[in-house]
């Protein structure tokens, strides 16, 4: 009997023990959780949002950190699974963080919103999918921030530029059906495009895993499509790229991120990598990335992709909040995230509107491929982002 | 707290489902690997149900539950005279082809975009209950002449139409009472994630399914209970290997399979016999 | 009209005619012998009764009822129970689940007793296990109730076979080489029982064997199959003396010695 409850006994302490472990986040850190896919199909992507932060989080704690208090970053595994994400988003917030760098995973968002507003630790992400910020009762999810283009934003970019500035009305569309981000850059795009007076004239789809796409594009330039409006992965994108040019349909892709460097050196052909436009969230010659870019060049040995700015971008939104609201709570950072404004970051000046959790009139670099050669043509917003209070 | 609640519920979630495996795997040997469809028609029905059209929500529970069964008939028809291998091949292609249906009717089921905005109905009482009440199912299924009769036809169907067992019915009860019950865990599923996409039904989970029934030993209930707690806990265990952790659970279930070719409890259940045998050898040790 | 009637029973396999209009009878409490040499066709001929295979040609009447065409499991139900030359028993079962498994095709409960643990789910589950435990007593196989037929030896994995078929309601029990493996002991032991057996429940019964002292004991009437074909038929007596019968089983040059 007695043996009996000294086990007992020592399994308490134990357990006590473990729990003041991890619930004791010492009064001097700051804890910041971090959701990205390290083990899974876009663990690319994931490892370098990571990175991005890291080197932020360096930077604010070598200039002295918060309110004199250090900042840590905590990073969960999501396996870009819903499942796996909830998890992590709730161990995270056991383990005590103020706030957490989102994936760049729409679908993840989505899931996490209704459980991020209950928990009230505020979620920072690159989820395009604006159903993630904005709920379908048009009110903003309190919890979920967005730091680039929406996919509305995105495409309606893209849109205004083929119609407004490149003069193309007849479009054809070819987007992956089975794949959450090309239809969700799919659909306003062609919403702007016959808002402004153009037309779509073949809308073409597949879906994932297929290699020979040229049924559908022989079909888009029998409609007489004069451009072709692709917002795909970039593997699909270099076999269409390719394909373009064996039936012979010399007209201009209209493409999305997944377009941007290395895509052309992929394609290795500079008659094939011709005549596509596309936006991406910065150019390599814009003078606020240079210290990011050193940084990770001497770290890491090669040069960081957009994700790594992104991931930068989030801490120094997680941060402004703080300071705004005037507090390191997770409370200060909720309340702070909806009036950041003017905040100069690496992928543009970031205002995010109080209405949306969106960033407000947000500008995209953008770009042309010519002969495999990227040719850079200046930031474009469309007139219609452009809000009264941002810059 | 929130975390260690939310675990518990994704494994009692999966419980469920693992439970309908077991019942077509472990029970029947069958293999069925598009069984995660069944989850993705009880969700999806359920909650386009709420969503859309404002139904309440146990009629709502109960007709996606009969989706799933009528999906599962749908299948199990021309499928249980078939031989075991093409069960696994037209399950297969059945389980895609209803991912691929959910990804076509955006209209409907909001595409590869998902539905959101699902009410979170599924707390953690409601799980504990609901795993409670399919385990018990699912200890009478075999325990009656139902489970009896699939053990019989796993071992030899031949033998088993001898013994006047008519194989083609009782496997066609056995798919929809496994229907039922995994169209129900997709439904416990969308209540708690308030998210569903299509592309988290894929056959990837109807493998892993059937890996866990395995490891917990494919005629042991009490060891599909244990692997499915066993395996959903284990990658939360394994965080701390970040990158390495898919590998790490990858080697850990290997090594069991490899070296408990029977799985972790081959054969045996925990019942009050044996549990008594249990104490006693305990309480012999001593002297 | 006798109890089991079965008319120019044809099959073929890929050209080979495995059983070629074959006839024959079984009256109730009748015990007839099947014998031939290997590769005659007898197996083959229980599994067209018992509707393994499809009948070419012919017809199978229990009762004057026509059997062929039917479902296994409805042949069996309607009252043909048999056991295996390899030994078919269910692995994943213990040995008096085995017996049980047997009459559970007659329990009437359905999923919805059986979910509310009704009444009639749970008298139906006391009837089964009461009347396998008496099957298992029957053979001699009573103590090994929950032990896994695998863990049995060779001669009560056969006994354990014949519980099963007895817990199906044969009306005729068809019976493949049940002696094959025994030792002499066994055999005698073995006879005594199918006698008991046959006093008891009254059917009648098809045996294969090539033990000569099951046959010539227990057997009222014996056929001999070669080739498929019906070569003889008669009492043990008749076959016994039969001279194409001794050759098509020992070769002609043998042919003085007996059988």
């Amino acid at each position: 009997m007695k043996n009996g409850t000294r086990k007992w006994l020592f399994c308490a302490v134990l357990v006590a023990l473990l729990a003041g472990f991890v619930g004791a986040a010492s009064a001097k850190e700051i804890l910041i959780g971090n959701m990205q896919d390290i083990s899974g199909p876009t663990s690319v992507w994931g490892n370098a949002v990571t990175r991005g932060a890291e080197i932020a989080v360096e930077k604010i704690n070598a200039a002295g950190g918060v309110d004199g208090a250090m900042l840590k970053l905590i990073t969960m595994d999501t396996k870009a699974n819903v499942q796996e994400a909830i998890k992590g988003y709730n161990s995270l917030v056991s383990s005590g963080v103020v706030a957490v760098v989102g994936p760049p995973v729409s679908n993840i968002g989505l899931a996490l919103g209704p459980i991020a507003n209950k928990a009230g630790v505020p979620v920072v992400g690159s989820f395009i999918d604006p159903r993630v910020t904005v709920g379908e009762d048009g009110k903003p999810q309190a919890a979920m921030f967005l730091m680039q283009p929406s996919s509305v934003q995105y495409s309606e970019i893209m849109a205004s530029y083929t119609i407004d500035v490149l003069g193309l009305k007849k479009i054809g569309v070819l987007y992956d059906q089975s794949n959450a981000f090309a239809v969700s850059l799919m659909k306003p795009y062609v919403e702007y495009i016959k808002a402004a007076g153009g037309e779509i004239v073949s809308e073409q789809v597949y879906t994932k895993g297929d290699k020979d796409f040229k049924t559908q594009l022989t079909k888009i330039k029998e409609a007489g499509a004069d451009c072709l409006y692709f917002p795909n992965y970039i593997q699909e994108a270099v076999l269409v790229t390719n394909q373009r040019k064996q039936i012979g349909f010399d007209v201009p892709i209209i493409g999305g991120l997944d377009f941007a460097p290395p895509f052309a050196s992929l394609v290795n052909d500079p008659e094939a990598a011709n005549n596509i436009y596309l936006a991406n969230n910065f150019s390599e010659k814009e003078p606020q990335l240079k210290e990011v870019w050193d940084v990770y060049k001497a770290k890491y040995g090669e040069n960081p992709v957009n994700k790594v700015f992104l991931g930068y971008d989030k801490i120094l939104l997680i941060q402004e909040a703080m300071k705004l609201a005037g507090g390191t709570s997770s409370e200060h950072v909720m309340k702070g995230m909806p009036v950041v404004a003017n905040l100069e970051g690496t992928t543009g000046v970031l205002t995010i509107s109080p209405d949306t959790h969106q960033p407000v009139g947000l500008s995209m670099v953008m770009y042309k491929i010519e002969k495999g050669e990227y040719v850079e043509l200046g930031r474009y917003v469309p007139e219609k982002h452009r809000a009264p209070w941002s810059k | 707290m929130d975390y260690f609640v939310s675990t518990v519920i994704f494994t009692g979630i999966a419980l469920i489902g693992v439970l309908g495996v077991y019942l077509i795997t472990g029970l029947t040997g069958l293999f069925s690997l598009g069984q995660a469809a069944f989850m993705a028609i009880g969700g999806y029905v359920s909650a386009v149900l709420i969503r859309n059209y404002n139904v309440p929500v146990v009629p709502a529970v109960a007709l996606a539950i009969v989706a799933a069964m009528l999906a599962a008939l749908l299948v199990g028809l021309p499928t249980v005279r078939l031989r075991r291998d093409y069960i696994s091949l037209v399950t297969l292609g059945f389980g895609e082809a209803i991912v691929a249906l959910l990804n076509n009717s955006a209209n409907i089921t909001g595409g590869a975009m998902g539905i959101s905005g699902i009410p979170q109905l599924t707390t953690l009482p409601v799980v504990l209950v609901s795993v409670v009440v399919c385990l018990a199912l699912v200890i009478l299924y075999k325990n009656s002449k139902y489970g009896r009769q699939c053990l019989a036809l796993r071992s030899d169907e031949l033998a088993a139409k001898s013994m006047g067992i008519d194989v083609y019915r009782l496997k066609l009860i056995t798919f929809l009472f496994a229907g039922a019950l995994t169209g129900y865990s997709g439904v416990l599923f969308g209540f708690y994630t308030t998210y569903l996409e299509p592309a988290a039904f894929n056959w990837i989970i109807s493998a892993e399914w059937t890996i866990i029934v395995f490891v917990g030993g494919v005629n042991s209930l009490t060891g599909t209970v244990l692997a499915t707690i066993l395996l959903t806990w284990l990658p939360e265990f394994l965080r701390f290997a970040s990158e390495w952790r898919v590998a790490i659970y990858c080697v850990i279930v290997l090594l069991i399979v490899n070296y408990r070719t029977a799985g972790i409890m081959g054969e045996r259940e925990l019942s009050p016999k044996t549990l008594r045998r249990l104490l006693g050898r305990t309480k012999e040790a001593p002297r | 009209m006798s109890l089991l009637e079965v008319r120019n029973l044809t099959k073929s396999f890929g050209g080979v005619r495995a059983v070629d209009d074959f006839s024959f009878g079984a009256e109730q409490g009748e015990i007839v012998g099947i014998i031939g040499p290997n590769g005659a066709g007898k197996t083959t001929a229980f599994n067209l009764i018992t509707g393994v295979y499809p009948l070419d040609r012919g017809s199978i009447l229990l009762e004057g009822k026509e059997l062929a065409g039917k479902e296994q499991f409805e042949i069996t139900r309607s009252g043909i129970g048999r056991t295996f030359q390899n030994i078919r028993l269910f692995k994943g079962l213990s040995v008096l689940e085995n017996v049980m498994t047997a009459a559970d095709p007659y329990s009437p409960y359905g999923l919805f007793s059986l979910f509310t643990l009704g009444a009639a789910f749970r008298r139906r589950e006391r009837e089964v296990r009461a009347a396998a435990m008496e099957y298992l007593a029957l053979v001699g196989l009573e103590k090994y109730a929950d032990e896994k037929p695998s863990n049995l030896p060779y001669g009560l994995q056969r006994k354990l076979e014949i519980a099963r078929a007895l817990a199906t309601g044969p009306k005729v029990l068809l019976l493949d080489e049940p002696a094959a493996g025994l030792n002499p002991s066994e055999v005698r032991e073995f006879i005594g029982l199918v006698g008991e057996l046959r006093e008891r429940f009254g059917f009648a019964v098809l045996v294969i064997e090539h033990r000569m002292e099951v046959i010539m004991t227990l057997c009222s009437r014996i056929y001999v199959l070669n080739f498929g074909k019906l070569l003889a038929s008669g009492t043990p007596a008749e076959i016994r003396a039969n001279h194409e019968v001794t050759e098509a089983y020992i070769g002609k040059e043998d042919a003085s010695c007996s059988v």
